[in-house]
């Protein structure tokens, strides 16, 4: 019996069949895949995307340079150095994200006390060089900017 | 035998301890504020509370001894209750700006409510507001954080004695405040910021610069300044120095946690955007840069030039005190063996090898004959022209620790100021020049009144007979016409010094360079001999080096008359023994001493000169002299890490490394040798010396390996002294030469089996010679009524510190410092321009007032540029080593107004 059913499902293709049964009835579904980049997809506020410095309403810097996100960073990409500014207060001299490094794993922002870190729901991130890749305070305010009033992370 | 329990580990004890101390030994860290192994138990801060079984409370782990059959518990849940209510109630206060505190991250505070989980009070009360004082350019005390534990305040007063802080008001309102609001007497150690459990006391430094984990390099060194060789750890991040840190276990070297401003604050030099980046080559009369490889060749074939016209002897080395014993050995291998000269020299000449050769003459070695540790053992001190508190600010705490915990009697005799004053039994002010015939007149009263050691006398009859005829002259009568020390004060410090049961001497640069700086390091030899404090722990000689280099450079044989471990030029069979393993020939002739290279310079005889880590122009006495004489030699090399005086006078300048970028290892006064850790790579275009030496030896066909460790298993070979030492041993810390291969240490007290007394039959001839030069130096006394007492500083040591931020902040530039009561009468008031003029010179300096300063004396720091004591000075040379009299000089003083 089983000889003669594994002769007939040879002669017809059976195989071939059962497979192309799903290719003809997908055929006929919505597509799931997107037309990436023309489509777009909706990133949900918890993403964990490139980071951005925040500022408070009245435009100065949140950031207190306590330098707990660098000490938190798995890798070890976050380079910040520090000194005495006017009035002995503590001055944010430099800040870098090399993000070549960085595992986007978000513990910087867990450990940041004043929320002046966070992260944003920008992934495009490639670039064309190396010293493109590392994030200055500069950068990383002007993205920070881009999403005020926004929900990100933090929110 | 205590056999005590601790968690259920069973531990038994030799001697009673606490329970802090006895659970380390089993590895359990009991949490605590206010105690430290160094200091006075306080018991104040509560938070070490452990259980006793069998008592019903709490008791303090740091105030409880332990006793046998003890079984102690140190974490339980009624413990962590308790002290998390410590820490509520000192939250209650303390405020919670961690993330911008700089000890975020090491503080106790803050590991303890992490670990006991009180990470808020509910004692709710406004906290307090208390500025934040910046007096101190380099200390700040934020007394908002302080958690009264004290530990500044005991430790300013009894490891530092200085007594600066002291705590205020009461209750929660306590805070620890300068002694009636003034610093002044603040030596700026830094041993409160490194006691302080939590941020209140910090270094300004590095404020808001450093994180615990910013750190990316961490190198036990030792510091590069005076001679005591303080163990120091360097931290740096991205090949720049963070912070100098002392050892938190209080254990390690002769410092034992222990530093000086120097050590703390002056660690920043080698990141001065001043350091030579490139060689050097001078063409018509200005510098222009040059490849390694240019400047190399051209000293190699300068050298070889001068070498096979004008002989070997017509080129002259010195090396200074801030290189390596390994630099040292290959800069004498490199002259004697590639050049073929003895003419090598190091800048010990300036004073600490005339202590050294007395101890060889009279005791067999030439070194410090006891350890800095072992002086805190004493029952006498004698400190001798040398200000311990500045010059070797680490055996000034030995010598305080002495007087602080064993009751030591402080004697400290002096010409000029001496910040040990205020912690001795006696002060003796002497005329500059005559502390011989004071530690004579002592030894007169030794003898006079039968003090002496009888069972040291009994061995040694015929020496203890020779010195008592020797000094026999010198009665404290005499003495007092000629030092101006009233004969009952020599008399009563001889007998303190006689009846101590150990008694020691420390001496420095006051002694030993001076004409008679030989001499009198032997009558101090002579005056311990008799008392037989030779050999004992707590006695001995101890000659303090001026610089970390010193007693290296002359250990490996950086003298023209010595070879490596002060075998003798002069003796055939040292010689062979050392050219058989260098496959060379020794020259047979001494070399010149580095005065008399100088002399030769300007007649022509001696054509080049290399310099090495060192400033003649600025050290050596005689300014326009040695600038003339440097200027004439033919070919000058200056290798260093900054532009100096002499360095601007080259021909050629190599840039080379400094301490903080190289391996190698430093001998201290105490003959410990210890090894110094890179804390960063080398800069970028400067190259280590032993290098440099090597790469010049190469050229010249004798190829040396420079690397330090292939370095010191030669040294190890060739210098008896350091026989076995290898870095390997040196790795978990440093020994004391010589050192003995088959008990497997060093050695701390020299002598104790024993001495050789070697000194020849030329005494009588040595004395002629002292009294002759002795007598020119009278002679330029007419018309300069003063004695300039070309000073260390305590904040300052030369061509490093300068470029060094730390030091700088409290002492920027030079002063002339004299008694109220002598600008009296010269109507000098402070701040006052004054002239300070000498025989051959001048200086223009500001008046500061001192009472310290005895009257006749002006005390002038000799450490900034374009005011070098060496302006003031001539050459008068001691006849024994020729060292230059380089200590005091008679000088007037001419007020200039403000």
């Amino acid at each position: 019996m089983k000889a003669i059913e594994k002769f007939i499902k040879t002669i017809t293709f059976w195989e071939i069949l059962k497979g192309l049964k799903l290719t003809f009835s997908t055929m006929l579904t919505k597509p799931v895949t997107r037309l990436y980049p023309i489509e777009r997809p909706v990133i949900p506020p918890v993403f964990r995307g490139l980071h951005a410095m925040r500022r408070h309403p009245d435009g100065s810097e949140m950031c207190i340079a306590c330098g707990l996100c660098a000490a938190y960073c798995p890798t070890g990409c976050i380079k910040i150095k520090t000194s005495e500014g006017p009035d002995h207060k503590k001055k944010l001299d430099t800040y870098e994200i090399e993000l070549l490094k960085c595992l986007f794993c978000g513990y910087c922002v867990e450990a940041c006390p004043v929320r002046a870190l966070t992260m944003t729901q920008e992934y495009e991130l490639a670039d064309y060089s190396k010293e493109k890749l590392v994030y200055t305070r500069e950068k990383l305010l002007a993205n920070g900017e881009r999403y005020r009033g926004k929900e990100t992370h933090l929110d | 035998m205590i056999n005590i329990k601790i968690n259920g580990i069973p531990l038994s004890l030799e001697k009673p301890t606490n329970i802090i101390e006895a659970a380390a030994k089993v590895g359990v860290h009991v949490p605590h504020f206010c105690y430290h192994k160094e200091l006075s138990i306080y018991a104040g801060c509560r938070i070490c509370m452990v259980e006793v079984k069998g008592k019903p409370k709490l008791l303090p782990a740091c105030a409880t001894a332990v006793s046998d059959g003890m079984e102690i518990i140190t974490e339980s849940e009624k413990i962590a209750k308790s002290r998390r209510g410590v820490l509520e109630l000192q939250l209650t206060h303390h405020p919670l700006d961690c993330p911008v505190c700089d000890k975020g991250g090491e503080c106790s505070l803050q590991d303890y409510v992490f670990r006991y989980g009180a990470d808020r009070s509910r004692f709710i009360e406004k906290k307090r507001e208390i500025p934040v004082n910046y007096e101190n350019p380099l200390i700040e005390r934020n007394m908002e954080r302080c958690v009264s534990c004290k530990r500044c305040v005991r430790i300013c007063a009894e490891v530092q004695g200085d007594w600066v802080l002291s705590d205020m008001n009461r209750g929660s309102r306590v805070t620890m405040e300068s002694f009636c609001g003034s610093e002044e007497e603040c030596v700026h150690c830094g041993h409160c910021l490194s006691n302080c459990p939590v941020g209140a006391i910090q270094s300004r430094l590095t404020k808001n610069q450093v994180r615990p984990w910013f750190v990316e390099r961490e190198a036990e060194t030792v510091c590069p300044y005076c001679g005591d060789g303080c163990t120091l750890y360097l931290q740096s991040r991205e090949n720049t120095i963070l912070r100098a840190l002392s050892d938190e276990t209080y254990t390690k070297g002769s410092n034992r946690g222990s530093l000086c401003v120097r050590g703390r604050f002056g660690y920043d030099f080698p990141n001065n955007p001043e350091r030579l980046k490139t060689p050097l080559i001078k063409k018509n009369g200005s510098f222009v840069e040059a490849s390694w490889d240019e400047a190399i060749s051209l000293v190699a074939e300068r050298f070889g030039r001068i070498k096979s016209s004008a002989g070997p002897d017509a080129i002259g080395a010195v090396i200074g005190g801030r290189n390596t014993n390994e630099e040292a050995y290959l800069l004498q291998k490199f002259m004697r063996a590639a050049v073929g000269t003895n003419n090598i020299d190091n800048m010990a000449r300036m004073g600490h090898i005339n202590a050294l050769t007395a101890l060889e003459d009279a005791f067999g070695l030439g070194g410090m004959t006891n350890q800095i540790k072992d002086i805190a053992q004493s029952g006498a001190v004698l400190l001798i022209g040398n200000d311990a508190a500045a010059e070797n600010p680490i055996t000034g705490l030995a010598v305080k620790r002495a007087v602080f915990k064993k009751g030591a009697k402080l004697i400290v005799a002096d010409a000029g100021k001496n910040s040990m004053s205020k912690h001795a039994a006696l002060r003796l002010t002497y005329k500059p020049g005559t502390h011989g015939r004071l530690i004579e007149a002592m030894v007169n009263v030794i003898f006079d009144e039968g003090l002496q050691d009888k069972a040291v006398e009994e061995k040694n009859k015929v020496l203890f007979g020779r010195i008592n005829v020797a000094y026999a002259h010198n009665t404290p009568e005499k003495a007092q016409e000629t030092t101006g020390v009233p004969a009952e004060d020599i008399r009563k410090a001889a007998r303190s010094f006689a009846s101590a049961p150990a008694a020691s001497i420390v001496f420095g640069k006051g002694v030993t360079a001076s004409v008679c700086g030989y001499e009198d390091s032997l009558a101090l030899a002579d005056l311990s001999l008799i008392t037989g404090n030779v050999g004992r722990s707590g006695g001995g000689v101890n000659p303090m080096a001026g610089k970390a280099g010193e007693q290296g450079a002359c250990d490996m044989g950086a003298l023209p008359d010595r070879l490596p471990g002060y075998r003798k030029v002069a003796s055939d069979e040292d010689r062979k023994r050392l050219g058989s393993l260098w496959k060379t020939e020794i020259p047979k002739t001494a070399g010149l001493t580095v005065m008399e290279m100088l002399v030769a310079a300007a007649e022509g005889r001696v054509q080049a000169l290399y310099v090495v880590g060192s400033d003649p122009a600025f050290e050596l006495p005689d300014r326009k002299r040695t600038a003339d004489a440097l200027s004439k030699t033919k070919f000058l090399v200056v290798q260093d890490v900054f532009m100096s005086d002499t360095a601007a006078l080259a021909d050629v300048i190599l840039p080379a490394a400094t301490f903080a970028e190289k391996e190698g290892t430093f001998t201290n006064s105490e003959r410990r040798v210890q090894r110094i850790r890179p804390a960063m790579k080398v800069l970028a275009g400067a190259r280590p010396d032993g290098e440099i030496i090597s790469l010049i030896s190469g050229k010249m066909g004798r190829p040396m390996d420079w690397e330090p460790s292939l370095v010191m298993d030669k040294i190890s070979v060739s210098t008896p002294i350091y026989a076995g030492i290898t870095y390997d041993l040196l790795e978990s810390g440093g020994v004391q030469w010589p050192y003995y291969e088959e008990m497997k240490s060093g050695t701390a007290i020299l002598h104790s089996q024993g001495y050789d007394d070697r000194r020849a039959a030329k005494g009588e001839e040595i004395a002629a010679k002292v009294a002759a030069a002795r007598s020119v130096k009278d002679d330029i006394k007419e018309g300069y009524p003063f004695f300039a007492d070309i000073a260390v500083s305590l904040y300052h040591s030369g061509t490093t510190t300068r470029k060094s931020k730390g030091p700088n902040l409290v002492v920027g530039g030079p002063f002339a410092a004299l008694n109220p009561a002598d600008a009296k009468g010269l109507g000098i008031g402070e701040g006052d321009t004054v002239k300070v003029r000498s025989r051959s010179g001048f200086l223009r300096l500001p008046a500061k007032l001192d009472a310290g300063v005895p009257q006749g004396i002006v005390h002038i720091p000799n450490h900034f540029l374009g005011a070098g004591c060496n302006v003031l000075t001539e050459v008068i040379l001691d006849p024994v080593n020729k060292v230059p009299e380089a200590r005091y000089w008679p000088v007037s003083i001419e007020p200039e107004g403000r």
